[in-house]
């Protein structure tokens, strides 16, 4: 298991570097250290967690087989994830940067690592899933009510943690700090559900935001 | 005694009741409460069936209930650490004389014994859920920010808390159908126990709000 999570941890910590490149060194550097302790920590709060609901749903292995199953599937994920580095930071390197006028190739960014990380999250869990029905012997119905309770948990507690984390990259100033924490975003939301809910939801926005732009 | 019908049937080795003995070893290593109540549902059930060591099976969900529910407590109520164990266990001293009454008078064939450590399952597995769910809710106590906020960590954890119990009931119905003889015997009851299940679920809500959990 540990061999399991220092793998992940390097494989994260290279995709980190990637997308933090299109921001500024710093915030590569920065990455290398949030994107694996976004991964680890989320399946280390989450463990307990996985281990009864696939319990509940029927698994038989015990806590150690089950961990280390989840421990593959963000190991995969990470794995996948660092295999998308390259064309990632070529993308940083290269895109059309945000400048006073407009955000550049930003939002093309944004969109393709969220696929990446859609992409890697989803396959790893498809391989995992079919480790967990075969070696678990659960039908597929239990199977993937298994998968889809971890996934619920995990973004609970992923989702939030890299909130909390934020910014991996962006167009905020070099003088951020290491990570945001709990600090309201533009519409004042000052945790990932109530970003989500705003989304949802949208409150107005803060008198004279326009005005004064991103920044 | 239905128990003793059911004595003469075969049994597969996972679906013999738990002895004292190993009911007794639990209280040495607690964490394998999970293994009995959750994974080893068969023996559980087949206890229940042949009402075979309930006294200690039933003294074993109890204590679990309540102590396994301390941490998610200690985290959603500082001043008060055992409210969320008092709500599960509190809830279903409540409603068990209603679930036995109706029961006996409906023509139940489960006795009081069976009744109540079927009804403990659930909130054993609650409480066994709220303990997994603590690490999630100090994480979430940890990084939201206190105050006024559309999502609040305590909202959520009493959404957690929602999770745990459904689950609880998920579970009391898999223990049901584990055993031919349980199902056999609570096939009489089983719309009073869906009906109570309903009073049980509302009697929580009620018993949180007194208790200031929501």
């Amino acid at each position: 298991m540990p061999r399991l999570a220092v793998t992940a941890a390097i494989c994260a910590a290279l995709y980190g570097l990637a997308i933090g490149m299109v921001h500024s060194p710093l915030f590569a550097a920065r990455n290398m250290v949030k994107l694996p302790l976004l991964l680890l920590a989320t399946a280390a709060i989450c463990g307990p967690a996985y281990y009864l609901l696939a319990r509940l749903l029927g698994a038989r292995a015990g806590a150690g087989a089950l961990l280390r199953l989840v421990l593959r599937m963000f190991h995969d994920t990470a794995l996948l994830l660092a295999a998308l580095a390259p064309a990632s930071l070529f993308l940083a390197l290269t895109l059309r940067r945000p400048d006073g006028i407009g955000l550049g190739d930003y939002p093309l960014f944004l969109g393709l690592n969220v696929a990446f990380v859609a992409a890697a999250g989803t396959l790893a869990l498809a391989r995992q899933a079919r480790g967990l029905l075969r070696e678990q012997r659960l039908g597929l119905r239990r199977g993937l009510l298994v998968v889809a309770s971890w996934l619920a948990v995990t973004l609970l507690v992923g989702g939030q943690w890299a909130w909390y984390l934020r910014p991996f990259f962006g167009v905020s100033r070099q003088d951020t700090p290491f990570c945001l924490g709990s600090a309201a975003d533009y519409r004042g939301a000052t945790n990932f559900y109530e970003a989500v809910y705003h989304l949802l939801r949208p409150p107005p926005l803060p008198a004279g935001f326009l005005r004064r732009g991103w920044r | 005694m239905h128990a003793k019908i059911f004595e003469t049937e075969e049994r597969a080795p996972e679906s013999v009741p738990l002895s004292r003995a190993e009911l007794l070893r639990l209280l040495a290593a607690p964490h394998r409460v999970v293994d009995v109540v959750l994974a080893g549902r068969r023996r559980l059930a087949a206890s229940l069936a042949l009402e075979r060591d309930l006294a200690p099976l039933t003294a074993l969900l109890l204590l679990t209930s309540v102590a396994a529910a301390l941490p998610f407590g200690a985290l959603l109520d500082g001043e008060g650490c055992w409210r969320v164990g008092l709500l599960l266990v509190g809830s279903l001293l409540v409603c068990f004389p209603s679930l036995h009454v109706f029961g006996a008078l409906l023509g139940s064939r489960l006795c009081a014994a069976q009744s109540l450590a079927l009804s403990l399952v659930l909130t054993c597995v609650a409480a066994l859920f709220t303990l997994a769910f603590a690490p999630i809710l100090w994480f979430l106590q940890a990084t939201m920010r206190a105050g006024p906020s559309a999502v609040t960590p305590r909202q959520i954890g009493v959404l957690l808390l929602g999770a745990a119990l459904l689950a609880g009931v998920f579970h009391l119905f898999r223990v049901l159908r584990a055993d031919a003889a349980l199902r056999r015997l609570a096939a009489s009851s089983l719309v009073l126990l869906m009906l109570w299940l309903q009073l049980f679920l509302f009697v929580t809500y009620r018993m949180a709000l007194f208790l200031g959990l929501l």
